[in-house]
């Protein structure tokens, strides 16, 4: 799976969040998700080790600020995120409760970081989630010019999320 | 409190009071979504009867013109029908006149929670949330009288 990272965070003068700190804001927003329905702690991890088969869940938001918020792990990771959130066994999770669990993951995420903007004046209307499962595929936002990228090791697995916004 | 069918379950207590088991609907356009309020509810000490369930807030209506329920918690951003909208179209249906609801939604704004009120939720929960928030928000609005 691969995104296309277009690196050039810049954003015009004046706009609400352009002296925002994104990275600090997605970590922060992740670990406070992961630990109150995962109760798992994330840490920062230096490398995206993903292998074979995995899954993103995205949603897009229009306002301020505009663009493209997702997460991407690999199955076995989303499995077993999925298996925390729902107190079950992994063997008992059905592929669909796996999407589901990533997307609402995805919407938490988004909507803390969304939460953490007002202060900045910025507002907007997320969509709602949608996951995609799969072993080799791109997911690009077509009018975003800039992204911001964190990887968390979940489960000594990299877990990444990906922020891609219009400026 | 009126019209609620509340059972007591002598089996459960919270902080030394007995807790009615009540009959819940969740609605919220993820599954997985549902099953964890359902989870917190219960590991909040809250007595569940029956939970049902639906995914949009039309469906949501549908459930109440045939059922009555104790409590509702919604989310707000869901397709067909918002949380907002549902909320707003309750108090249309016979059934579901005066029971609380609650709304559960990543929205975390100020101006979301005062819309979801005036809408006529009776409380607000933002996602993530723990047991213990789910207690300190729902039990107050089934207390009697409430």
């Amino acid at each position: 799976m691969t995104l296309i990272p277009v690196p050039t965070p810049t954003m015009r003068a004046g706009n609400p969040v352009s002296g925002v700190e994104w990275g600090r804001l997605m970590v922060e927003a992740a670990q406070e998700v992961f630990e109150i329905m995962v109760a798992a702690k994330l840490t920062p991890a230096s490398a995206d080790e993903q292998h074979g088969a995995g899954v993103t869940a995205m949603l897009g938001f229009a306002g301020v600020p505009s663009g493209v918020f997702s997460v991407r792990c690999s199955w076995n990771a989303a499995v077993a995120i999925a298996a925390r959130m729902l107190g079950a066994s992994p063997n008992d999770l059905a592929p669909e409760q796996v999407c589901d669990a990533m997307g609402e993951i995805c919407n938490m995420v988004a909507g803390s970081v969304k939460s953490r903007l007002q202060d900045a004046g910025a507002g907007c209307m997320m969509s709602i989630p949608t996951a995609v499962r799969g072993v080799d595929y791109e997911v690009r936002c077509l009018a975003c010019d800039c992204c911001y990228s964190i990887i968390m090791e979940f489960d000594r697995q990299s877990i990444v999320f990906h922020l891609e916004l219009q400026s | 409190m009126e019209d609620f069918e509340l059972r007591y379950d002598d089996s459960r207590s919270v902080g030394g009071e007995y807790m009615a088991s009540i009959r819940a609907l969740i609605v919220d356009d993820s599954a997985v979504m549902r099953k964890i309020v359902e989870r917190s509810l219960r590991q909040a000490g809250i007595g569940l009867d029956q939970v049902l369930e639906a995914g949009n807030g039309s469906d949501a209506l549908d459930v109440l013109r045939r059922q009555k329920v104790d409590l509702v918690l919604s989310d707000i951003n869901m397709p067909v029908m918002d949380g907002l909208e549902f909320v707003r179209q309750i108090s249309g249906v016979e059934n579901a006149r005066g029971v609380p609801v609650v709304m559960i939604t990543t929205e975390g704004s100020e101006s979301h929670v005062v819309e979801a009120i005036s809408c006529g939720a009776r409380g607000y929960i933002r996602k993530p949330f723990t047991p213990d928030q789910v207690k300190e928000h729902v039990l107050p609005l089934l207390e009697p009288g409430s």
